[in-house]
């Protein structure tokens, strides 16, 4: 039987019990094998990456498949200058969630608790560092930080040794810049969603504005400030390209890998990416855990 | 009872002030440098002449015309990366939005997990994948023997695509898993009350059109600079549409319903248009993906403005190059807030 | 008001920076003032660490397990201080522009030692960028740099330079890839090896060798160190195709070293050693038939390094002919000092005949120096060569 025939029999017999088998057997599982494809696509290469951090590569170059070996997790920092772009990337990464964790909230506190003229221009400012491409954050970063030591008025104004030379307080500054919108936006997202009236009830209780503060509202939107140092960590630690522009001589972390992948690429650099991954899904699940643990707890306490 | 004093009005403004001052100062301030940098003479060697001594416009006009195939490379990559993560995470996004479950979390934890390791270990990842020694190339070249012995995915446009798609899908998904799981569940079972059923022949047609349009596009787009040297042909495209076609009719026929072109999809139109420029805007930015995956004629706009800026010290013209895609994407966003407001954006005004 | 200007204006640089950088920059202002943002201190011969030495990659020699350079161990113990050697340079081009905001406003680059090849160095030089060396330090190296080495144009009398290592740009390739020896520069355009070739960044070695090429085949009348304009053109005019039809897959610096290794360079231009000391047991080098390139890197003091004495000191102690002849047998390049091919005699004759390290007598007089140009040239072939790199 043709092909042609086959399809026409089929389209004689639209009740046909194949055809309404295959299209049940398509309605049940076509989405599911699709989101699950589309999940596998999006872990592949941090699967590829996990299992190369064991490969014991023939040349000086991670990239092909020799042999199971554990000697890179053994020996995960020795490599000429690792540990310390290692330090430095943790270094950045800390003060620059520190200072953009406390920046973003006040900006958050303020947008969602208070109404003022400039409201929706300010969220929008807000907005556009995110949305702008990381380049032309470090490009306009380098060119100000350059400015500073080749252009007037900055050059007279501004002494050397702040902006320029790059180095590690010029890769702080730009962390800083572009943390600070996704912290507003991550604690906006959950103070958006607290009680207004617990506040109102301790102040009609007789607290002061600074202790409802302490008392009441930090310990609610506490979650979604977590949650947002988190991010902000995780953003920092894994910055390139804008610390490519700002970085100067400083090594972190991803401009170490992306100097030393010239002439060879260790195993250890998979090791390492593995070890942030790990803790930084650890971190997500510790937080997601303490989230819903104080999410429930807190409004019981303040009742 | 409460008394409005003035001092209090002052509360938002003090509040933000730290905040808004550092982004003034490093956000706002250095891309008014910039700007002035890009109407300026002169490289770091010579030292620079900036206006008002000087409005060099011919960085603006010269830049476009000497970087031309750059620009063009980064509106079609960009262009068919942003189309290639809409088609992969829409059904993704409505697929945890609708029917995760009690997986919905584990499932959106996922969508982002990648993020938790270096960007450019993922791309160092693809290498492997893709190289000549890699895991796909043994598949397709040594066990099917469908590609000849040369064949080469690295420094083609469809691996700096590819490698695009693949780092721009989350700021996809959670966009638009926002949007269609805001959709409100009562109406779509109101659509289903009155009748609304699977949508076969019209989700075969639209997804078939969907499907053939999408092969041509990317076999054109990708053609016109492929490394292999080999342009679109007749053929190709024709075959290309059939495939595309085929599985998107059946894709289409069997996952749109009446009750998702009628309810779920319009209502969540915004959403798509936010996702879709919060993906284009950072990829037409990117430059690692065409370095690292690339070739010297897949370069973008973005290896022009890093290798100027950081290998040329020639700052005027790689600043007038970054310029304009700084005030592409400010009329973009212009363009959208006007249409259809900041909300969806900005993640609320709250 | 007078007050506070008075008080700004009598404390002393660093405690003006930490004012302005607490109250501009919070805690990274402060971290700058603590740390390395302080002005450049006067050079002393003093002999202080840290070393801040910046080379290329594969340059130095390491202990079996790569994790440490017996040269730079040795050189820490002698001395007592650290050094802190990193492969930051990954073309002369790249490192310059890291090098000119600073220099050229004045402060301290942040290195002690750095090494550029003799086209670059001289502009570096020219530029007033470059401290000069003090003599008294350095005896051992002024008694055993090689004779053809000195008398340079830009620095006749080694007041500002010592030759690192020499080496040759050629034909590299993976034996296996290509299933067949290269032995010329023309090799590279083979069709079979489309998409899998690899060319260098930068005018001065693809216009060079390409140059050398398009000489032999009558095209062009000029060796590398005199050609025109017009004759770059033609070098030019000759890639372009290649590269628009996708042949040349990459302009790279030392990464082609990544390529070789996962199998996506066949052919490539590469720099002499790099492969024997760093590449996989297929891969060969080649000095081609046309002619090879020949150049120097040099050792540079940049002008307010604050160790000067150490970098003077390394200078010196690199030049020793036993740390030299080990440096040499490991980076496979052509040493500048005296002696050091009878020293590796003694331990391993078959590397003391290989022309890696010691060209032949033909073979030197079949390699040829690069172009050496003046400013406004430079930006020109600066142009030609971004315009077939795409970016």
């Amino acid at each position: 039987m043709t092909a042609a025939s086959r399809l026409g029999r089929l389209r004689g017999m639209p009740r046909d019990e194949r055809s309404n088998r295959l299209a049940a057997f398509l309605d049940r599982w076509l989405l599911k094998v699709l989101t699950a494809a589309t999940i596998v696509y999006l872990m592949l290469p941090v699967l590829v990456m996990i299992i190369f951090s064991f490969n014991k590569p023939e040349g000086k170059f991670n990239f092909v498949w020799a042999e199971f070996s554990i000697d890179a997790w053994l020996n995960p920092l020795n490599r000429p200058g690792l540990a310390d772009a290692l330090a430095t990337s943790i270094l950045v990464a800390a003060i620059a969630t520190v200072i953009a964790t406390i920046l973003g909230t006040l900006i958050a506190l303020a947008l969602v608790r208070y109404s003022f003229r400039g409201k929706n221009g300010t969220n929008l400012f807000i907005f556009i560092p995110m949305a702008t491409p990381e380049i032309v954050l470090g490009a306009s970063l380098l060119s100000i930080f350059v400015a500073t030591a080749t252009q007037e008025p900055f050059k007279s104004i501004i002494p050397p040794g702040i902006f320029f030379p790059l180095g590690l307080n010029t890769i702080i500054i730009a962390h800083v810049m572009f943390n600070i919108s996704y912290v507003v936006v991550t604690v906006k997202a959950r103070i958006q969603g607290f009680d207004r009236n617990l506040e109102e009830a301790a102040m009609d209780l007789g607290a002061n504005e600074w202790v409802t503060f302490w008392k009441v509202t930090f310990p609610l939107i506490r979650p979604g400030i977590i949650a947002a140092a988190l991010l902000a960590f995780s953003l920092s630690i894994d910055d390139f390209i804008i610390t490519n522009f700002t970085s100067g001589l400083v090594n972190t972390f991803p401009v170490w890998v992306w100097g030393t992948i010239r002439n060879n690429l260790p195993p250890q650099v998979h090791v390492i990416g593995t070890a942030i991954f790990l803790i930084a899904v650890g971190a997500v699940a510790f937080g997601t855990w303490f989230q819903s643990r104080s999410g429930k707890a807190a409004p019981i306490r303040v009742r | 009872m409460r008394k409005t004093l003035r001092s209090r009005r002052a509360i938002p403004y003090l509040l933000m002030a730290p905040g808004l001052l550092w982004l003034l100062l490093f956000f706002v301030v250095p891309n008014l440098q910039m700007l002035l940098f890009s109407l300026s003479e002169g490289t770091l060697r010579t030292g620079f002449t900036t206006p008002p001594q000087v409005w060099d416009w011919q960085n603006f006009t010269g830049g476009i015309d000497q970087f031309s195939n750059n620009f063009r490379n980064s509106i079609v990559y960009g262009g068919l990366a942003t189309i290639l993560c809409f088609l992969i995470g829409y059904p993704l996004a409505y697929s945890i939005a609708f029917k995760g479950g009690r997986w919905k979390s584990l499932l959106l934890f996922m969508v982002i997990a990648p993020f938790f390791t270096s960007f450019l270990i993922r791309t160092i990842s693809w290498k492997i994948i893709l190289g000549n020694d890699g895991p796909l190339l043994a598949l397709v070249r040594d066990v099917l023997h469908v590609v000849p012995a040369n064949f080469s995915i690295l420094g083609t446009p469809l691996a700096v695509v590819g490698g695009l798609t693949y780092q721009f899908l989350p700021f996809m998904v959670l966009p638009l898993y926002i949007s269609i799981d805001k959709v409100d569940r009562r109406l779509i079972e109101a659509a289903q009350d009155l009748y609304a059923g699977p949508w076969r022949r019209g989700g075969a047609i639209v997804g078939g059109i969907a499907g053939a349009l999408l092969l041509i596009a990317l076999q054109l787009g990708l053609g016109y600079t492929s490394a292999t040297g080999e342009d679109a042909t007749i053929t190709g495209i024709l075959v290309g549409m059939v495939i595309g076609a085929v599985v998107g009719g059946v894709i289409g026929g069997y996952l749109v319903s009446q009750s998702f072109i009628r309810v779920t999809f319009p209502l969540s139109l915004p959403g798509v248009f936010a996702a879709s420029i919060l993906t284009f805007i950072p990829a037409i930015g990117d430059y690692v993906n065409a370095q690292l995956l690339g070739s010297p004629t897949t370069q973008m706009v973005g290896n022009v403005i890093q290798g100027r800026f950081l290998a040329q010290n020639d700052y005027p013209i790689a600043a007038a190059l970054a310029f304009i895609l700084m005030a592409g994407i400010l009329l973009s966003i212009a363009l959208y807030a006007r249409l259809l407001g900041t909300d969806e954006l900005t993640g609320g005004t709250a | 008001m007078n007050d506070l200007d008075s008080l700004i204006r009598s404390t002393p640089l660093t405690r003006r920076v930490f004012i302005q950088g607490t109250t501009l920059a919070g805690v990274a202002g402060f971290l700058a003032a603590c740390g390395a943002g302080s002005s450049p201190k006067p050079s002393t011969d003093e002999i202080s660490g840290p070393l801040n030495f910046a080379n290329w990659p594969a340059y130095i020699d390491l202990t079996e397990d790569e994790s440490s350079s017996p040269t730079l161990t040795d050189f820490k113990a002698k001395y007592g201080i650290e050094v802190n050697y990193k492969e930051d340079i990954e073309a002369n081009e790249d490192f310059y522009a890291t090098l000119a905001p600073l220099l050229g406003a004045g402060l301290d680059s942040g290195w002690d030692l750095i090494v550029l090849t003799d086209y670059m160095a001289a502009r570096v030089i020219r530029a007033g960028w470059i401290e000069e060396i003090n003599a008294a330090n350095t005896p051992t190296a002024h008694a055993n740099v090689r004779d053809e080495l000195k008398g340079l144009s830009w620095d006749p009398d080694m007041k500002m330079h010592f030759p690192w290592q020499s080496g040759a740009t050629g034909v590299g390739y993976n034996v296996k890839s290509t299933g067949r020896d290269l032995t010329k520069v023309e090799d590279l355009f083979d069709p079979a090896f489309k998409g899998k070739v690899t060319m260098l960044t930068g005018y001065p070695d693809t216009f060079s060798l390409v140059g050398l090429m398009l000489k032999a085949k009558g095209d062009i009348t000029h060796l590398p160190a005199d050609m025109t304009y017009e004759d770059a053109q033609k070098v030019h005019d000759y890639i372009k195709p290649y590269v628009d039809s996708g042949h040349i897959r990459k302009f790279t610096g030392n990464e082609y070293l990544q390529d070789f290794g996962s199998g996506d360079t066949w052919a490539a231009m590469v720099w002499s050693g790099d492969l024997a000391s760093s590449g996989g047991e297929d891969d060969r080098f080649d000095f081609p038939e046309e002619g090879a390139v020949i150049w120097t890197d040099n050792m540079l003091i940049p002008k307010g390094a604050k160790h000067k004495g150490a970098a003077e000191a390394m200078i010196d102690f690199v030049y020793d002919v036993k740390n030299a002849a080990r440096l040499a047998a490991w980076i496979y390049y052509i040493s500048p000092v005296k002696g050091v091919a009878d020293e590796i005699a003694k331990t391993d004759p078959d590397l003391a005949a290989n022309e890696l390290l010691f060209p032949s007598a033909a073979t030197a007089k079949n390699m040829f120096p690069q172009p050496a140009l003046e400013d406004a040239d430079d930006i020109k072939w600066a142009d030609l060569a971004s315009n077939l790199e795409g970016a």
